[in-house]
């Protein structure tokens, strides 16, 4: 089922924690919303889901496969609802709490005894927890409880499967498997589902879409190829990933960073902007010399190669720090050591003029 | 909770408050208030009514009369001296049911509720007993030419009885809270045991020692069924407050009885007001610390 | 939280042996010996002396005081009492804790000072504002009067007079019990298509059970034991209006020792049941609160 937000605001006293916010989320998709801490994201969720109200107005709507949902209570919506605790019930077993929501239900839709029974045990095979059907929450692990809570969710047969920092109270080993297994469980029902996470990397690898959102707005949707490689503005940009940040001005068309000039084709038509260089740390390359080229002058402070990659910290002009990244044969080629005075000149930037990305990528 | 959608009146409750979806908060809120209105507010209002619509000549009269000033002097002080003697002995006992184990920890511990549990009749006809010139303890302090029941030390021990749990119950959990590492971190820097206790424990348990004598304090002024038996209810020297009240009320003094109740009740708020302020102090402390 | 506690003691106690932090075995013995000297004096000696003077005479006498018209009818009458306050009390604590630990409204720190009133006021006074209402000379009097409604002296006055005593006790010991357990479970519950009521019952009150069974404790132990309010508006008389409190101090008043403290007996057994049931109470939360998660922790291979 495909879910539709229409307008919706949200204030707490004089605090907008949404900000007439529209987004639609395609039948069957896995998205992400993602955002730091007080970016809206929870409420939006909680607000899809009918937990929170929100500023009602004649344009606001959230229509599940086009039907307005926004006055139906939350028990009618039939979302299956992942709270970031889990929230399970304390008192009930494992298989009490998945059968909670087809025992509530009125003597007319309840499922019979049997098929009650049969529709835990199938959840219970699917979490792989069939073994501890009977065991209280207190008696399980983070992930434990975490499948639990799905598979209680899931037992309502939601149209919709909302989670709210699936993986945040669990530590990081942990998460990187059940990352894998919500990906592939989507794969399988197919529900359509939206998750709210603070973690670029779980949303870049979990997400089919990712809502990008800041402030109590969505900055961006996309693929995670989309915002990753062509974020909409410097915040996405910055919040997907490390960033060396560089401020300059605009000078007869072109940007100017010091001694770093970025001539975009066509030119800048707004001289005495203030301007923002973006760049990725594996995307600025290190020289011996300037070689003619608009290169930074540098200096390197400090060398870390146990890791996957090379890190390489330097200090710029204005005591500017500058993080760089390289391959490990690529280190070995041309070898560093601290205190070398170098220069660095970016191979792959992203230019923002007034917070408008202006010629976009530039190689 | 269904609303018309853009009334301006369910707009303004939006603002005020952040809305639930849990049902039943009209209601629950409702019945709430109904209930204390009627049980608490309006009858306490009727006291304060009463007392402010008598005439004030009378109300002064009986407040300042010899004998209701001895009852107030006696039940003060009394209060005072059973708050302090359980300020005293209540911090031994927190202190030993908290950091020392031994067989029958639990029994001692479900004990000291004893106060709260026994009704107060039934403590003060045992206290008699016990305390009385013939009883197990007091036939031995009258050896000693000391006279426990029906005298001032009678009402005292008594109010002590009564008061116990208040500190005990206040200290323990100020006890169980303080943090092994920072005596630890004390002795370290060569800090003796004493030093340790003066400079380290006591200004942690001072807010809960300082609440639990002000509970403590203020149960015994309004206590009065452990005092009556042993007290002996002689007028100017072992009459309490409360007991006036009901001589006056017996006598179909209202107004009197109105007036005595009326500064008793300001001086319980007052107490109350002032353990507020203790708990708000104590837990401002504790969030900066 | 208590597991939290437990590893704390077992550490302080080794960290004590090495940092010289522990008492003084000296100081530790007077502590203990101290205290429960002062116990023994205030505490165990006067209930060892109910039971010993009610056997003064003999089981036979002891007995023979329960034959009494009188003291039947008292105890009749604190059932009656217990049995319309208490229900009440329940019913009063769990809209209050639901009101205000599971929502946000201004004035919420002034109702919960409110309810906490009664706690504050004389047990005489908590009698005496109800004869200023209901008496002769009070509010309401004149009316009731002239409809040959009798409160005070009489039944209802004693059962209000006990609800506003014990009025408390309920809603203080949920209040803070429910705003630890905050609204999440009810949320899932509601979002899982339970009812309100469904949501209560199942979800909210199992949750809240113990601490529920505490309060009722407390309130059922000072309805059956309050002795002051009672003894206000209840007029004494004997067979009538005597609660069991109140027939302790006629008997006692009258000399008649080995009865009185054959009825006291009774009440001090039920403090003792009550003592018993809240130490269990205690015992059980401290248990739930102390269950730690199995030690099976998730691998990858579980999952994957």
């Amino acid at each position: 089922m495909s879910i539709e937000v229409r307008n919706i605001s949200k204030s707490f006293g004089s605090f907008l924690a949404l900000d007439n916010v529209s987004l639609q989320v395609p039948d069957g998709e896995l998205v992400a919303l993602l955002g730091p801490s007080g970016s809206g994201k929870t409420t939006l969720l909680r607000i899809i889901a009918g937990l929170e109200a929100f500023d009602l107005t004649d344009e606001s709507a959230i229509l599940f496969d086009g039907r307005d949902v926004a006055r139906e209570a939350v028990g009618r919506r039939r979302v299956g609802f992942v709270f970031q605790h889990y929230a399970l019930f304390r008192h009930m077993t494992v298989y009490q709490n998945i059968a909670f929501g087809l025992r509530v239900r009125t003597k007319q839709t309840r499922p019979t005894k049997d098929e009650i029974d049969r529709r835990v045990r199938e959840l219970l095979q699917l979490i792989q927890l069939d073994t501890l059907a009977n065991r209280y929450p207190s008696q399980l692990s983070g992930g434990q409880r975490q499948r639990v809570a799905l598979a209680r969710a899931l037992a309502i047969e939601p149209k919709v499967l909302l989670l709210d920092e699936p993986f945040g109270a669990l530590d990081a080993k942990v998460r990187q498997g059940l990352r894998r297994w919500l990906r592939r469980l989507h794969d399988e029902i197919h529900v359509t589902s939206v998750f709210v996470t603070h973690d670029q990397e779980e949303a870049l690898e979990v997400a089919d879409r990712i809502v990008v959102m800041n402030q109590g707005r969505i900055e961006q949707v996309g693929t995670p190829d989309e915002v990753f490689h062509q974020p909409a503005n410097a915040f996405v940009m910055d919040f997907l990933g490390n960033v060396n940040l560089f401020h300059g001005r605009v000078e007869a068309g072109r940007a100017v960073f010091g001694s770093l000039v970025i001539d975009p084709p066509g030119g800048l038509q707004v001289d005495g902007e203030s301007a923002r260089l973006l760049i990725r740390p594996y995307d600025l390359e290190i020289h011996k010399d300037n070689r003619g080229q608009a290169g930074l002058p540098a200096r390197i402070t400090r060398i870390q190669s146990a890791g996957p990659v090379v890190k390489i910290e330097l200090v710029g002009g204005n005591d500017q720090p500058i993080y760089v990244e390289m391959a490990h044969d690529r280190f070995r080629q041309e070898p560093r050591a601290v205190g070398d005075e170098v220069f660095v000149s970016p191979r792959v930037s992203r230019l923002f003029v007034e917070d408008r990305q202006d010629p976009g990528e530039r190689e | 909770m269904e609303s018309p959608p853009s009334s301006p009146a369910f707009r303004v409750g939006v603002g005020r408050r952040r809305r639930s979806v849990l049902p039943g908060f009209g209601l629950t809120l409702g019945y709430t208030m109904l209930y204390l209105s009627l049980v608490v507010l309006i009858p306490l209002s009727a006291l304060f009514f009463k007392t402010a619509t008598a005439p004030w000549e009378h109300i002064w009269e009986t407040v300042s009369s010899a004998r209701v000033l001895a009852s107030f002097r006696l039940t003060l002080g009394a209060s005072f001296v059973a708050a302090l003697i359980n300020a005293v002995f209540g911090l031994g006992v927190a202190w030993m049911l908290v950091r020392y184990t031994f067989p029958g920890r639990r029994i001692v511990d479900a004990v000291v509720d004893l106060p709260f549990a026994l009704p107060t009749a039934v403590s003060g006809i045992a206290l008699t007993t016990v305390y009385a010139p013939t009883g197990w303890i007091g036939r031995w302090l009258e050896s000693w030419g000391i006279k426990a029941a029906f005298s001032p030390l009678g009402v005292t021990i008594a109010l002590t009885f009564i008061g116990l749990p208040f500190v005990v119950r206040t200290l323990q959990p100020a006890l169980e809270d303080l943090d092994p590492e920072v005596e630890e971190a004390a002795a370290s820097l060569g800090a003796g045991r004493w030093q340790v206790f003066r400079y380290v424990i006591v200004p942690a348990i001072l807010p809960a020692l300082l609440t639990g004598f002000a509970l403590a304090f203020a149960r015994a002024l309004g206590e009065y069924g452990s005092v009556v038996f042993i007290a002996g209810n002689m007028p100017m020297k072992t009459e309490i407050v409360p007991l006036l009240i009901l001589v006056k009320l017996e006598q179909y003094d209202y107004t009197g009885a109105t007036a005595i109740a009326s500064v008793m009740l300001a001086l319980s708020f007052l107490l109350l007001l002032s353990i507020n302020l203790l708990q708000w102090w104590s837990t401002r402390r504790q969030a900066a610390g | 939280m208590a597991g939290t506690a437990k590893s704390r003691l077992t550490r302080r106690r080794t960290a004590a042996t090495i940092a010289g932090t522990g008492d003084p075995a000296w100081v530790r013995w007077s502590i203990c010996l101290v205290s429960l000297a002062f116990l023994g004096l205030f505490l165990a000696v006067p209930l060892a002396a109910v039971f010993t003077e009610a056997l003064r005479k003999g089981v036979g006498a002891y007995l023979e005081s329960f034959q009494n018209r009188d003291a039947l009818a008292a105890i009749r009458l604190t059932l009656l009492v217990a049995g319309i306050a208490v229900p009440l009390n329940i019913v009063f604590g769990l809209a209050a804790s639901w009101a205000i630990a599971k929502f946000e409204f201004r004035g919420k720190s002034v109702l919960i000072t409110l309810i906490d009133l009664p706690f504050a006021v004389s047990p005489v006074i908590s009698g005496l504002i109800y004869v200023l209402l209901f008496g002769l000379q009070g509010w309401l009097g004149p009316w009731l009067a002239a409809h040959h409604i009798q409160i005070i002296f009489a039944v209802p006055g004693i059962v209000l007079a006990t609800i506003f005593v014990t009025f408390p006790f309920v809603a203080r010991e949920l209040i803070p019990l429910m705003q630890e357990q905050g609204t999440e479970e009810e949320e899932a519950a509601l979002v899982l298509g339970a009812s309100g009521w469904q949501t209560f019952w199942r979800v909210t009150l199992p949750n809240v059970k113990w601490g529920l069974l505490y309060g009722v404790i407390l309130c059922n132990a000072r309805a059956m034991g309050e002795f002051g309010a009672v003894s206000v508006v209840s007029g004494h008389l004997r067979g009538q209006t005597n609660t069991m409190p109140l027939h302790v101090e006629i008997l006692y008043n009258e000399y008649n020792f080995v009865a009185a403290f054959a009825v006291a007996s009774l009440l001090a057994l039920l403090a003792l049941v009550t003592l018993v049931l809240k130490a269990i109470v205690e015992w059980r939360t401290q248990r739930e609160s102390t269950e730690l998660p199995a030690s099976t922790p998730t691998s990858l291979q579980e999952v994957t």
